[in-house]
């Protein structure tokens, strides 16, 4: 069984970003810059030669060849990228295409397959926990519960938006577990909660999940005891 | 093999990339996406690994308009988590970015070792 992810999921929210037009701007030269790096350097390595090998064939210095080989470069020009692709026996190729055409690919969902959650652990997610109906994304969640050890009834707020729950009287952190996206209203999770207790030093982690049926809705927590020499200071 | 690429705590991205270097927003997101395709040490990127005393972090610096952006993160297998993104400045500033970065890491791993665990469990209502 793979182990649970605690650690929250990077949305890129591209397709939102990339209708402004200067952020496409810098994000299609990075993108470009990157690419022309990984090609450069795959090319050298295939033809089995080091940077100082490549700079003396097309009359330059080795910092040269390491400085366009970054992907963070973008001084690049033609003239340069020619004369390695003719030392190296390769073909340079030059695409340029509308921006409305690319948006299209984005907004297809073509970046978004590249960044989901992998399949192995949205289903383990889902073996472990049930599942979370999610309100809007950014959203306050209310769960309640009385944790194991603790007496008294203990109320959390999560904050979907930021994976981090405000801290109370009971919860320090939480993080939400699993895949987030404004699109889809079924949000399959699980969560972790570091609790603390009358905001004492006494810490006691536990993991747990819940569903809920709707914003405010009260939630029901299974909950797992922590280990207690595994247990974090606070 | 696609990698996946998170972070903790979920203030990292965008939250601090928008509060220290939001001009390096498209060179994130771009390494994010090559980070995702090509796993912890893509190629192009000065990717250093920083050793034990670092707390087993991995750096990777990035130029932006001639300033450095420097990115802390781990992998986990085929999950790589950022730590910490923050713009380069003085020493004391990046002793400060390098202490908090292992501290969130050390926190994440106590986290993920807890919810890992394979105790008892009880419903509560």
């Amino acid at each position: 069984m793979q182990p649970q992810e605690v650690a929250l999921s990077i949305d890129l929210n591209l397709r939102e970003k990339l209708r402004d037009k200067e952020y496409r701007r810098h994000f299609f030269w990075a993108e470009t810059s990157a690419r022309i790096a990984r090609d450069l350097i795959n090319l050298r390595k295939r033809r089995g030669i080091n940077q100082t090998e490549l700079a003396g064939l097309i009359g330059t210095k080795q910092p040269a060849i390491s400085r366009i080989e970054q992907a963070d470069y973008e001084n690049w020009n033609l003239g340069t990228l020619r004369a390695i692709a003719d030392a190296e026996d390769a073909r340079v190729r030059v695409i340029i295409e509308p921006a409305e055409d690319v948006l299209a690919e984005y907004d297809s969902g073509s970046d978004q397959a590249e960044h989901a959650l992998p399949a192995s652990t949205a289903e383990q997610a889902d073996a472990a926990h049930p599942v979370i109906i999610a309100p809007e994304t950014g959203a306050n969640i209310i769960l309640a519960g009385t944790i194991q050890g603790y007496p008294s009834r203990h109320v959390a707020e999560i904050t979907f938006a930021s994976g981090f729950g405000k801290t109370g009287a009971a919860v320090l952190g939480a993080a939400i577990i699993g895949t987030m996206n404004v699109d889809r209203p079924i949000v399959k999770a699980g969560l972790t909660i570091l609790a603390i207790s009358d905001q004492s030093a006494i810490s006691n982690s536990v993991t747990g999940g819940t569903t809920l049926l709707r914003q405010g809705a009260e939630a029901s927590l299974l909950m797992q005891q922590g280990p207690a020499d595994n247990e974090p200071a606070v | 093999m696609a990698h996946d690429v998170r972070h903790w705590p979920g203030t990292v991205y965008p939250g601090e990339v928008d509060r220290e270097c939001p001009e390096a927003k498209p060179l994130i997101d771009t390494l994010i996406r090559r980070l995702t395709a090509d796993g912890p040490s893509p190629d192009g990127y000065r990717v250093k690994t920083l050793g034990a005393n670092m707390g087993g972090l991995w750096q990777i610096n990035l130029k932006v308009r001639r300033r450095q952006v420097r990115v802390l993160y781990a992998p986990y297998g085929q999950t790589i988590v950022l730590f910490r993104i923050h713009r380069k400045g003085s020493p004391e500033e990046q002793d400060r970015a390098y202490e908090l970065a292992k501290t969130r890491k050390h926190e994440y791993e106590l986290i993920k070792r807890a919810a890992n665990a394979t105790p008892g469990s009880r419903s509560i209502h």
